[in-house]
């Protein structure tokens, strides 16, 4: 026998994945915007003994698929036996009900779940659910997915009941269905499990994916042809369907209002646009200033004294104590503590990173943004989609790059993956906090927030370059709903804290663990695997390698064997520049880490030193150089192994010229200066004129303001 | 073809040609097959439709339809015929 199932089916942003975490205890992500969800995901749950697995799908609006992700969904509504808990949100009940009403077409009988029945109700609108339960022949469960207590009243009847909807669908007459259904053959019909009707009706609405399947002869197309061309079915199905919808709610509805879902005052101020932007860049300011600057750094501070206190301080004692050797103690207070112990220290800031984003991502404010930044993004070859990857990124680029999924055009969707690595991501903070902290001290804010503007205006430009010929976007789609603003839930930001604190502890428990381990020793060690600290005049290993590697960095002024080992550690994980120059410099772990490891960059003595212009380089080229082995690992899976690798070079080469210009405006000759200033400010005013021209350029057709083909012709005639 | 809606007939004018708050009521989505079935999907038939606002560029409409709020490019608004 086959194993229960129960899959969870509804419009985007309804909350699905908040009732998969519920009913699994699971810790998937959500937030208040469309197409979080971009992969089925199931779990098996226990009730009353039974095992019960339980499917989350990605949101759909019909029954009908515009990408990928919404093929593999349907695909498997119709071809699995799976209980179908269909979730409405009763502030759309109508546009949700037209998805309801396609899966009754098939023949499938969900069960409905009513989502944000008590918001409605605040607004003064009020269903009888008894009597739209009977009048669909369906079970009707308000169940609101942020209230608590009613979870399990789910788990239970979704377990239980057996379905049977005898509604009558009275639109299917007025249909030339019989017609449809007497030219195709059983077989055809036969390699469906739903109703024939739905099928049908899918030929009638000239669903390419459904008559791709049933492979028609010449003549059967010929045949639906005249049926098919006589109305304009694709209209009428979906009226009568409408139609259909609205007397049943007009029989339901006890209250009326009209209120209209995700409209909003504050909207007018978050959209206004003068306001848009400054809003914005205000919201950002404050996350980053409370993160880098007061308070994550306090908290950073504390966690400090706590990790030395309890960890490092103890174990170092105890080490000396037992006479262990000393390579064992060096590995442990340079190797260990010194590479990864310091990294703990960034927790905070990394938490509040995390909540901030969440913060946004929950409350709605996310689809605003989308909306704004839609004309502007448009002209790089985004969309306003990509200003959640890239906001996304600036936690981790690993996990953002999955949400480029939710872009509707594939170019585009490409592009976005491709720019998210330039973002600066919560890896590289600990870069700038260390090198522009010993340069800039108090000033540092400034560069911080310099460093990630570069990232994006770097990752902007390289999407207008990339759009010109290899990844164009064309005349694409945008469809955004505009959720509610919606107050974020406490345990949800808790889980999504959680899960990063998590994933960030584990990769430095683990890789970034043993990576330290391994730096240490190839820095400690001799090719001849000596000591180094007892045999003063061997090379190790690492600056063998490093020296060997330094002379491609000598034209961007990082030729300094320490910095090349750093950023091929870095590769691995971005966490690991700082560790590794720690190791290098020989700074243990202490209160004052930080502050020691930036110090020691300023004495030539040590292997790694910066003058202000190197440290900047090093910052710049730290944000742009490649991305970690992770990302590398998504980016393969999301937009395959040749842009990937494309991607990483492209990297490598803006990084590297950016970093070569600065460094010669620095350091070269006047005459250079001069020549690069030069060449700089004509590439610059290249790309602003075109940019401007963009904006101005418009065509001969009166329709698209652009020089199409079609109107072109017919303008001139 | 893709410029049939050029020709106004019967008061019949493209909703991206509207002006913002006022109500117009929906006769006919225009365009390929792919574009019209979304926009039927999202409930653009037999219903009203009001313009809530345009984006800075004009690239973006957002839509008041079916009690909620949806954010289109021109290039499908240009498709949804209206009337007063």
């Amino acid at each position: 026998m086959s194993k229960e199932q129960i899959v969870l089916v509804g419009n985007p942003n309804v909350g699905k994945t908040t009732l998969y975490n519920k009913l699994t205890k699971s810790f998937e992500h959500t937030g208040n915007w469309h197409g979080v969800t971009v992969d089925k995901k199931e779990k098996i749950i226990k009730v009353e003994g039974r095992e019960i697995g339980v499917i989350d799908l990605p949101g759909l609006y019909s029954m009908t698929s515009y990408s990928f992700e919404e093929q593999v969904a349907i695909d498997f509504l119709l071809s699995n036996d799976a209980k179908i808990v269909n979730i409405c949100d009763a502030n759309i009940l109508e546009r949700n009900l037209y998805l309801t009403l396609q899966l009754l077409e098939a023949g499938l009988k969900p069960t409905i779940l009513i989502n944000f029945d008590n918001e409605i109700k605040k607004k003064g609108k009020e269903y009888d659910y008894d009597k739209f339960s009977k009048i669909l022949d369906l079970k009707v469960i308000k169940n609101d997915v942020f209230l608590k207590k009613n979870v399990f009243d789910l788990k239970e009847s979704t377990a239980k009941v057996a379905f049977a909807s005898n509604l009558t669908l009275d639109y299917l007459k007025k249909l030339p269905i019989t017609e449809i259904l007497s030219i195709l053959s059983l077989s055809q019909l036969g390699a469906f499990r739903c109703n024939k009707e739905f099928i049908a009706i899918k030929v009638l609405e000239q669903d390419e994916k459904i008559i791709e399947k049933l492979g028609l002869s010449d003549s059967q197309k010929k045949r639906i042809d005249e049926i098919v061309l006589k109305n304009d079915y694709l209209t009428l199905i979906a009226k009568y369907r409408y139609e259909f919808i609205e007397k049943i709610l007009l029989e339901c509805v006890v209250k009326q209002n009209n209120t209209v879902y995700g409209k909003f005052k504050a909207d007018k101020f978050v959209l206004n646009k003068f306001l848009c932007l400054p809003i914005f860049l205000a919201i950002l300011f404050l996350i980053f200033y409370i993160t880098f600057s007061s308070l994550g750094s306090i908290l950073s501070e504390g966690l400090k004294i706590i990790i030395d206190k309890l960890i490092g301080d103890p174990i170092t004692n105890l080490l000396y104590k037992i006479n262990a050797p000393a390579w064992i103690i060096g590995l442990f207070s340079t190797g260990i503590i010194g590479g990864v112990g310091g990294l703990l220290s960034f927790i905070p800031q990394i938490v509040l990173l995390f909540l901030f984003l969440s913060l946004l991502e929950d409350s709605g404010y996310m689809s605003r943004l989308a909306f704004s930044f839609e004309d502007i993004f448009y002209k790089f070859g985004l969309s306003g989609k990509s200003i959640f990857t890239i906001l996304m990124s600036f936690g981790c680029t690993t996990t953002a790059v999955l949400t480029a999924r939710n872009i509707e055009d594939k170019n585009t969707k490409i592009k976005t993956a491709m720019i998210s690595p330039y973002m600066s991501c919560s890896a590289k903070l600990p870069i700038y906090a260390v090198i522009g902290g010993a340069f800039f001290s108090k000033g540092n804010i400034f560069i911080i927030i310099g460093l990630y503007l570069l990232g994006v205006v770097v990752g902007l430009l390289i999407s207008n370059l990339l759009s010109k010929k290899y990844l164009q976007s064309g005349e694409r789609s945008f469809i955004l709903e505009f959720p509610p603003y919606r107050m974020p839930s406490f345990k949800q930001i808790m889980i999504t804290i959680w899960q990063n604190i998590k994933q960030f502890v584990v990769k430095v428990a683990t890789i970034l663990l043993s990576f330290s381990v391994i730096v240490w020793i190839l820095q400690n060690f001799s090719f001849k695997f000596e000591y180094i600290p007892t045999v003063w005049t061997a090379t190790s290993m690492l600056e063998k390698i490093g020296k060997a590697l330094a002379i491609i960095f000598r034209p961007i002024g990082l030729d300094n064997w320490g910095i090349v080992v750093s950023l091929l550690v870095g590769i691995m994980a971005k966490e690991m520049v700082v560790g590794t120059m720690a190791i290098i410099n020989n700074v243990p772990n202490s209160v004052n880490f930080e502050k020691q490891l930036g110090a020691s960059f300023l004495v030539s003595g040590f292997a790694i030193n910066f003058s202000t212009l190197t440290a900047v380089i090093m910052m710049i080229f730290s944000l742009l150089y490649m991305p970690c082995i992770s990302t590398i690992a998504v980016l393969k899976k999301e937009i395959g192994w040749k842009l990937t690798i494309l991607t990483c070079a492209v990297q490598f080469s803006v990084a590297y010229l950016i970093c070569f210009i600065i460094y010669q405006l620095g350091t070269g000759t006047i005459l250079s200066k001069i020549i690069i200033s030069i060449l700089v400010v004509f590439f610059i005013l290249y790309l602003l004129i075109k940019s401007f021209k963009m904006v101005r350029s418009k065509g001969t057709c009166l329709n698209c303001s652009k020089n199409c083909k079609n109107c072109v012709a017919k303008n001139i005639d | 073809m893709d410029c049939s809606y050029l020709f106004i007939m019967d008061n019949l004018f493209s909703l991206s040609n509207g002006e913002t708050g006022i109500n117009y009521i929906i006769k006919s989505i225009e365009g390929s097959n792919k574009i019209k079935r979304r926009l039927l999907d999202l409930g653009f038939v037999n219903t009203s439709v009001k313009i809530l606002k345009r984006s800075t560029l004009r690239g973006v409409f957002l839509l008041e339809i079916r009690h909620f709020v949806l954010a289109l490019k021109r290039k499908e608004v240009e498709k949804i015929m209206v009337a007063k």
